[in-house]
C-alpha cells in the first residue's frame, strides 16, 4: 500500500510532467541558454593564445603588451618586467598599461548561481504549488481528498510533487549548463571553476540542507496562501506581497554580491536560505539562522494544514478570513 | 431504533457556525445491508452531518460510532463518500481517477485499477475508461464520481445529493448500482431533498428540520404520519384562510406566491372529507387553480414532520 502523501505527490508531479507543453519549455530553457553561451563566445572553438607582445617605440623603448588571458596574475606580470627591465629600457609608462585583470573567484561564483537557482526554482514552483491549491478548491476535490487523507498528507503530497517539478528543471539547467561548459573550452576557465566548486561536497551538503528548507518555508507559505483564497483571482492579489518578498530577496542577495553590508538579514527567515547560499558563515550563525528558519517552517506548516481543514478555524485564519467558511 | 450491530450510530450530534448555521440534536442508525435516506431542505444540516461522520469538522457535541466501535480513521477507511460538492480533475483520465481514490483507501495499484476497470465496465462505460474526465459528459463524470467511493468495496457509502444533476437514465443505473451494492451486505446513507428517490430506495428515512431529527423509521411509519387533507393552490388568501377555519381545518403556505397564487397545505380532521372542504371553498367564492388530496407518502410525512420545526424556528 502506497502512503496517501506519495500517492498525491505522484498525482501533483504527474499533472505537471505528463504534458507536452511542459517537456517543451523544459527544452526551451537549455536551448536558450546554449545560444547565448555560443553567442558570448563566438562559437570558438579554440582560446585564443596568450601572448606578450614586444615593440619598438620612436624614442627607441620597448613597450610591453599583456594579452589579456595571459596566465600570470600582476605580481607575476610585474615581476616579468622587472626581469626585462634589468636587461632593456622599457616605456615606464607601460609598466602599469597592462594590469591583470582581477581573477574571478568560481567558488564566490557558484554561490552566486546556486542562489540564482533557489530564486529561480522559487519563482517557478510557487505559481505551480500556488495553482495546486486553488485548483482543489475550485474543482471541489479537496472534500473528498480530504474523507481519504490527512489535511498534512495533501500539503505534503503537493509540496513533494511540484518539488520533484521543480528539481527536474533544475536539473536540466545545471545539467545543460555543465554540458555546454564541456563542449565549449573557450569558456571553459569559468565553468570548470564552477563545476570544482560545485563538486565540493560540502558545499553541495549545505546547499542541499539550504534549498529544501528554503522551498518549505516558502512551500508552506504558499499551500496557506492558497488555503485562504476564493479563487484564483483572489490567490493572485493574496500571493502578491510574498513574491514582492521574493523580488526584494533577489536584489538583497545581489547587492550582497557586490559586497554590501546585509549580513544581518540572514536572521530574517524570508532571506536567510539566500543569505546562507550567498556568503560562508561561521558556525554559530550559521545554526542560528537554520534554527530560525526550521522555527518559522514549522509554522508555515502548520498554518498551511489549518487552512486546509474544515473544522474549526485557527486564530491566524479567523483574523486574516473572517467568515470564510459557512459551512452548511 | 438503534441496535449494536449497526455500522453507524449517531447520538446527540451538534455543531454550530459562527455564521449561526449547523445542527443541534442529530440521531441516526443505519442497520447493515440497509439504505436510508437523509431527508432535510437546504441547509437543514445535512453535509455537516455527513461531514462530521467522516471526521471533516469536529462536532461540538454528541457521539458516532462505526461498526459497533468510536469512530477512527482506521475505521472510516471503510466508508466510501460521494461529498455534495462534486469534484474531479478535469485532465484524470477516469479510470486513474477512480484507481487513485481506491489507492487512498489503502488498495494496492493492481486491484484499485482492475476494481476501476470493473466498475467502468458495468455502468456501460468500459470503452471510455480512459477518457479525461473533461470530456466526458457532466452525467458520465458524476457517475465516475460514484464509482470513486464505491472502488475500495467499502462496508457503508455516504452519498450526499448522489443523484442531482443525473437524467433518468442515469439514476435508474445508480439506483441498480446501489441496490446491489446492497444485497452484498453494504449499507448506505444517503442525503437527498428529492423525496420520490428516496421514496423508491430506501428501507428506512431520518428527516431532519433545523438541524435536529424529527422523526427516525421505517418508510411505511414516516409515510402513517402523513396528515389528512389537500394541498390548494389559489390567489385569495383570506378566503381559504376562511373556509379552512369554517370545516374545523388549518391552512399553511406551502411556497411564497407564483404570480398571484400560492400553494397551501389544508390541513383537515379525520372526519371531514375533501368533498366537504370543496364545499366549503365555493362557498366562500375562493377561486381554486389546483386541489390535489395529500397522499399517505413520504412527502406529506416530510411537511407534516419537518414544518412544526421550521415554525419553533420562526417563532
Amino acid at each position: 500500500m502506497t502512503p496517501p502523501v506519495w500517492l498525491i505527490a505522484e498525482r501533483e508531479f504527474r499533472t505537471y510532467a505528463a504534458t507536452a507543453s511542459f517537456w517543451v519549455a523544459l527544452a526551451i530553457g537549455p536551448l536558450i541558454l546554449a545560444g547565448m553561451m555560443l553567442m558570448t563566445h563566438g562559437g570558438a572553438a579554440h582560446p585564443a593564445p596568450a601572448t606578450l607582445t614586444l615593440s619598438t617605440e620612436a624614442d627607441g623603448s620597448l613597450t610591453a603588451r599583456f594579452s589579456d588571458n595571459f596566465p600570470l596574475s600582476g605580481e607575476g606580470r610585474a615581476a616579468v618586467l622587472r626581469d626585462m627591465a634589468k636587461e632593456v629600457r622599457l616605456n615606464p609608462a607601460l609598466r602599469t598599461a597592462a594590469p591583470a585583470k582581477p581573477a574571478i573567484d568560481p567558488r564566490a561564483v557558484s554561490r552566486f548561481v546556486l542562489v540564482l537557482m533557489l530564486w529561480m526554482t522559487l519563482t517557478g514552483s510557487l505559481g505551480m504549488l500556488l495553482n495546486a491549491v486553488v485548483r482543489e478548491r475550485a474543482n471541489r476535490a479537496l472534500e473528498s481528498l480530504l474523507a481519504a487523507a490527512s489535511p498534512l498528507d495533501i500539503v505534503g503530497g503537493k509540496l513533494i510533487g511540484v518539488g520533484g517539478v521543480s528539481l527536474l528543471v533544475l536539473a536540466s539547467w545545471l545539467g545543460s549548463t555543465f554540458l555546454m561548459g564541456g563542449l565549449m573550452p573557450a569558456s571553459g576557465g569559468l565553468i570548470s571553476g564552477l563545476l570544482r566548486s560545485a563538486a565540493d561536497p560540502l558545499l553541495l551538503a549545505h546547499a542541499a540542507l539550504v534549498y529544501v528548507l528554503g522551498f518549505a518555508f516558502y512551500g508552506f507559505t504558499t499551500v496557506a496562501i492558497g488555503g485562504l483564497a476564493r479563487d484564483n483571482a483572489d490567490a493572485q492579489n493574496l500571493a502578491r506581497p510574498m513574491f514582492a518578498v521574493l523580488l526584494a530577496v533577489f536584489f538583497a542577495a545581489f547587492a550582497a554580491a557586490g559586497g554590501g553590508q546585509l549580513d544581518w538579514l540572514v536572521y530574517v527567515p524570508p532571506f536567510t536560505p539566500f543569505m546562507l547560499l550567498m556568503h560562508p558563515h561561521s558556525l554559530l550563525v550559521e545554526m542560528i539562522a537554520l534554527a530560525q528558519l526550521a522555527v518559522a517552517t514549522a509554522l508555515a506548516a502548520w498554518m498551511s494544514v489549518s487552512a486546509l481543514t474544515l473544522s474549526a478555524r485557527p486564530v491566524w485564519l479567523a483574523v486574516l478570513a473572517p467568515k470564510r467558511r459557512a459551512v452548511g | 431504533m438503534q441496535k449494536a450491530s449497526d455500522v453507524l450510530r449517531v447520538e446527540g450530534l451538534a455543531k454550530r457556525f459562527e455564521s449561526g448555521g449547523g445542527i443541534d440534536a442529530v440521531s441516526i442508525s443505519v442497520a447493515p445491508g440497509s439504505i436510508t435516506g437523509f431527508i432535510g431542505i437546504n441547509g437543514a444540516g445535512k453535509s455537516t452531518t455527513l461531514r462530521c461522520i467522516l471526521g471533516l469538522i469536529t462536532p461540538d457535541a454528541g457521539r458516532i460510532s462505526l461498526f459497533g466501535a468510536t469512530a477512527t480513521a482506521q475505521a472510516r477507511r471503510r466508508i466510501g463518500f460521494l461529498p455534495e460538492e462534486r469534484g474531479l480533475f478535469p485532465r484524470d483520465r477516469a479510470r486513474d481517477a477512480i484507481a487513485f481514490h481506491a489507492r487512498l483507501k489503502g488498495l494496492s495499484q493492481r486491484s484499485a485499477y482492475a476494481s476501476a476497470d470493473c466498475l467502468l465496465e458495468r455502468i456501460g462505460l468500459g470503452s471510455r475508461l480512459r477518457d479525461r474526465i473533461g470530456d466526458l459528459s457532466k452525467g458520465n463524470a458524476q457517475r465516475v464520481q460514484i464509482l470513486c467511493a464505491l472502488a475500495h468495496a467499502p462496508d457503508l457509502l455516504l452519498l450526499d445529493e448522489p443523484f442531482s444533476g443525473l437524467d433518468p437514465v442515469a439514476q435508474s443505473e445508480v439506483v441498480s448500482l446501489f441496490a446491489e451494492f446492497r444485497a452484498g451486505g453494504g449499507a448506505i446513507l444517503f442525503s437527498t431533498h428529492a423525496m420520490a428517490a428516496a421514496q423508491n430506495l430506501c428501507d428506512r428515512v431520518v428527516i431532519l428540520a433545523n438541524g435536529r431529527t424529527v422523526f427516525e423509521g421505517e418508510l411505511a411509519e414516516a409515510a402513517a404520519a402523513s396528515p389528512h387533507g389537500a394541498v390548494v393552490v389559489t390567489s385569495d388568501e383570506a378566503g381559504l384562510l376562511t373556509a379552512a377555519l369554517a370545516v374545523g381545518g388549518e391552512a399553511r403556505p406551502m411556497s411564497s406566491a407564483i404570480g398571484e397564487a400560492t400553494r397551501w397545505r389544508v390541513l383537515l380532521p379525520p372526519s371531514v372529507t375533501h368533498p366537504v372542504l370543496m364545499r366549503a371553498l365555493a362557498e366562500h367564492a375562493v377561486p381554486i387553480i389546483a386541489f390535489e388530496p395529500i397522499k399517505a407518502d413520504l412527502e406529506s410525512a416530510f411537511w407534516q414532520l419537518a414544518a412544526p420545526a421550521k415554525e419553533r424556528q420562526a417563532a
